[in-house]
């Protein structure tokens, strides 16, 4: 989740175990406790301003994903571009309500910038980003079949 | 042998249209494998389970997964093999053209061992 660039101080009472608790966290991601309380706070504005919208851990830091799914958003709008915007497509695609599917596009359309990281990201690890993670890696290139 | 485990982003119709091609192969959509129980999991505890039933995991996450399996292999934990699909040169839409691949690469390969194996499928 990027950070915005403008911001107000709020000074917030918290009892002490929460403290603790939140001290604990921003240790765990390397955070200072405001930017740990900061995140959490702008996850949970989030989750209750988007419908299906939560947040998790994953190998590449924290993403937004769809509840009851193991897909972030942006592997959903990976899926939607590639129906070339159609919502119905992509939903009949993974065999979700087309409401969930719509969910990601306005996510998507609230934090672009943070789903193209996604993407980007993604379509950077390409064959030689591959091999320098995984050195078993090896290439197989199928004869080229009709399209569809 | 080669069982394939596709992964949430891919169709579920691609499980189906690689088993009506050839009835022989092995192939689950997430949705439906373990009765559907690991949908909505951490992806490590899907290649965890894919690894300890020998299921190779077919996935356009090229984020996520390759992240997780840095860390196993330089552990030297093993997993039940990878197969990495690009989505320039099969979109995720072009189910046909995954089915396709797919299944040439089973016959080519459906009888290696695939643990700790991690392919790219352009």
């Amino acid at each position: 989740m990027t950070k915005t660039a403008s911001s107000m101080v709020i000074s917030m009472r918290l009892p002490t175990a929460s403290a603790k608790r939140l001290r604990r966290l921003a240790n765990r991601y390397g955070w200072t406790p405001s930017d740990a309380s900061a995140r959490l706070v702008e996850e949970g504005l989030r989750r209750s301003e988007f419908a299906f919208i939560d947040f998790r851990d994953t190998p590449a830091g924290r993403q937004a994903c769809i509840q009851a799914s193991s897909l972030a958003v942006w592997e959903v709008i990976q899926i939607v571009r590639s129906y070339k915007g159609d919502v119905a497509a992509a939903a009949k695609h993974l065999g979700w309500a087309q409401v969930k599917v719509q969910a990601a596009v306005h996510y998507a359309e609230a934090f672009l910038s943070e789903i193209n990281e996604a993407i980007a990201d993604n379509q950077a690890t390409d064959l030689v980003a591959l091999k320098q993670l995984l050195p078993q890696t090896v290439e197989f290139l199928p004869k080229k079949p009709a399209r569809s | 042998m080669l069982k394939l485990l596709l992964n949430e982003e891919i169709a579920p119709g691609v499980a189906d249209g690689l088993r009506r091609r050839e009835g022989t192969i092995i192939v689950a959509a997430l949705a439906e494998w373990e009765g559907g129980n690991f949908v909505g999991k951490e992806i490590a505890e899907i290649l965890r389970e894919a690894a300890d039933q020998e299921w190779t995991l077919v996935t356009y996450d090229r984020q996520k997964v390759p992240l997780t399996l840095k860390g196993w292999t330089e552990e030297e934990c093993l997993h039940g093999g990878v197969i990495f699909v690009d989505e320039k040169n099969i979109p995720p839409a072009e189910t046909a053209m995954l089915i396709s691949a797919l299944n040439w690469m089973h016959q080519l390969m459906g009888s290696w061992e695939w643990t700790n194996r991690a392919l790219w499928l352009g």
